[in-house]
């Protein structure tokens, strides 16, 4: 298995623990994107402000190949069109319902950015971003796109206590939010894998998409263009240092 | 997939090597086809009491199972269109062990009653977060094999599993795979019924491409394909290209011109090296909406200036959603194995600002190309060209 290293032009990171409650992401949300959204959930809030902040100042290419991970999605709409049905012996909402796919936070990426290129939501658990990642170099591979955006979300159900008991969480466990992304494109230079050691940050801890966050975390807080990813095996990205 | 091909300078083929499939057709591929034959297949009614209005919603589920609401059922139904599709196979267990999965699904979180529709309750005694659906259908599988290979879980919407064919297809083609296990999940349950009449989407009767064409009507199935490498020149259905894009219209829907499916068709014709007058015949993704069928109605003109037989295949299963990919790729290639290009029962009556003439009765396929759309919520497109080759 061969691939060749896909270079990081650039990055966004956001994470948040929940203490009492979520800030509003409403103005941070407006500042980089084109339109003003309403009947949005909060799943596609933290889609399209990742992405779009990744993406701000950066050219995208049209065929930009959008790749969206999430090990949990879009919880929260699910759990209103079950509370409607189960709890309120109700119809769902139609909104609600077309929340509980990810195929809409999608949908408002590539509207939001104007992508026409290959766009896919994929899932792995707690390695969706690996997952991801494994997809997009695929189509970089392929010569189907010549540049991917690739980001993992992960919203929480409130109270927390309810997000625990859906996911099976200790009752200490600390739930968060977040959306993580990184712009890439082919390099051929060759890199040297990041040591695992650096990336480990605890406060990311029991949250679903750790692995991006510890990627992205990491990157930002660095020269992002002297960073990349490249495949080690099967379905397995690691970190590599272009310098 | 071609253009790496190119650059590898190794031109692998893939071909679908084994399949299964549980639809509202029968359980069994052959049993499948051999009813496909026989006709429009008939939903069966669903009446929903318990959220507000009593309403009768059909539904196309599997023959001859369970209840809809029985528990374990969605194991029975998943393992064995997966052992169906690993036994013609013929791998050996130690590539059944290493397979990778892709899973295509559109339902991120299963229906709360899903504990009971579909989901075994087996499955929360040993670690499974009971919310997740494709972390459920990915252990159902892997238990089931043995497996421990890598999995990948599509979500988008209605081309989910057409998607993760065609990741599949091209991680082969790289080389990065010798063999893919594709799975496409859809199950009947509340949920999905609720939301669909929410929407004011569900009609009485499946009607593709029909001037009375009303609405869409859910089916439930699931299919297993596996994928391996192959020379070009092997028999069987290959899986020559694909693609996918997102048309920002609308959430719910394309642009009914046509314009950005007929964009990506051309993309994907171009890429790969196909003209559109070598495609042989087209199977719609015809859900009979209205406005589906008007949008597709219009690509097909915007791409064929003479348009090969266009055939639906959603009356014989209904619409199973994330798994109408696998699944209808089951049916043709089932049916293009056998030299036959299906009918497509419920068309009765031509509308003039579709002009589109789907098969009326079957009739004979040879080798060659052919066309699969899928289009979903979230303007998913995804197009993909198989090749028949005896």
């Amino acid at each position: 298995m061969r691939a060749r290293v896909m270079r990081c032009t650039a990055v966004s990171h956001y994470f948040h623990r929940l203490e009492g409650e979520f800030p509003s992401i409403d103005g941070r949300l407006a500042a980089v994107t084109r339109e003003r959204y309403r009947r949005i959930d909060r799943f596609v809030q933290l889609t399209l402000m990742g992405a779009a902040e990744c993406a701000r100042k950066h050219a995208l290419s049209r065929d930009c190949g959008l790749y969206l991970s999430s090990g949990v999605g879009p919880i929260t709409s699910n759990v209103l069109v079950q509370d409607a049905i189960h709890r309120d012996s109700r119809m769902p909402m139609p909104f609600s319902f077309v929340n509980t796919l990810g195929s809409s936070a999608c949908y408002h990426v590539a509207k939001e950015l104007d992508l026409a290129g290959e766009a896919v939501m994929v899932a792995r658990g707690s390695a969706s971003f690996s997952a991801a990642l494994t997809c997009a170099q695929a189509d970089l591979e392929s010569g189907i796109v010549s540049q991917v955006l690739v980001g993992a979300v992960e919203e929480c159900v409130l109270p927390a206590e309810r997000h625990r008991a859906l996911l099976r969480m200790g009752a200490d466990v600390t739930v968060a939010e977040g959306t993580h992304w990184m712009l890439l494109e082919p390099d051929e230079r060759e890199g040297v894998a990041v040591h695992d050691a650096r990336l480990v940050n605890a406060d990311f801890d029991g949250y679903e998409s750790r692995d991006a966050a510890r990627l992205t975390s990491f990157v930002a807080g660095h020269d992002k263009t002297q960073f990349g990813i490249v495949m080690n095996g099967p379905g397995k990205s690691v970190l590599v240092s272009l310098e | 997939m071609p253009e790496a091909s190119a650059k590898s300078g190794v031109k692998p083929g893939v071909i679908v090597r084994g399949m299964g499939l549980s639809c509202a057709l029968g359980v069994g591929v052959e049993a499948c086809f051999t009813r496909l034959q026989q006709g429009a297949v008939t939903p069966i009614p669903w009446t929903i009491s318990n959220l507000g209005d009593a309403f009768t919603a059909p539904v196309y589920a599997v023959p001859g199972t369970p209840p809809l609401d029985m528990p374990g059922r969605a194991v029975a139904l998943i393992e064995g269109a997966v052992r169906e599709a690993i036994s013609a196979s013929a791998l050996t267990h130690a590539e059944i062990a290493a397979l990778p999965l892709f899973i295509g699904t559109s339902a991120f979180s299963l229906d709360r009653d899903a504990t009971r529709v579909n989901v075994d309750e087996s499955t929360a005694a040993i670690g499974v977060q009971p919310v997740i659906a494709h972390q459920q259908i990915t252990l159902i599988v892997q238990r089931l094999l043995g497996n421990s290979g890598q999995s990948f879980a599509f979500q988008t919407a209605c081309t989910s599993s057409a998607n993760a064919v065609l990741s599949a297809a091209r991680m082969i083609e790289l080389g990065w795979y010798e063999h893919a296990l594709v799975v496409g999940v859809e199950l009947a349950n509340l949920a999905t019924i609720a939301g669909f009449s929410s929407l004011q989407l569900i009609a009485t009767e499946l009607k593709p491409f029909d001037r009375n064409r009303q609405g869409i009507v859910l089916g439930e199935g699931v299919g297993a394909v596996v994928l391996s490498a192959a020379s070009r020149d092997a028999t069987g259905l290959h899986i020559r290209a694909g693609g996918t894009n997102i048309d920002s219209y609308r959430v719910t829907m394309s642009n009914p011109d046509g314009v950005t499916i007929a964009e990506l068709q051309q993309r994907v014709l171009k890429r790969s090296g196909i003209d559109a007058s070598e495609i042989a015949g087209i199977k719609a993704h015809g859900t009979g909406s209205p406005m589906n069928d008007s949008g597709e109605a219009a690509v097909i003109h915007r791409v064929f200036p003479k348009p090969p037989p266009v055939c639906a295949l959603k009356s014989y299963l209904g619409h199973t959603l994330g798994a109408c990919g696998v699944n209808e790729l089951i049916v043709m290639a089932a049916a293009l194995r056998a030299g036959v290009f299906p009918a497509t029962p419920g068309f009765d009556e031509i509308d003039p600002a579709l002009n589109i003439v789907p098969t009326r009765v079957a009739s004979v396929a040879g080798d060659g190309l052919y066309l699969l759309n899928y289009f979903g919520f979230g303007g998913h497109n995804t197009v993909m060209i198989v090749e028949q080759r005896s």
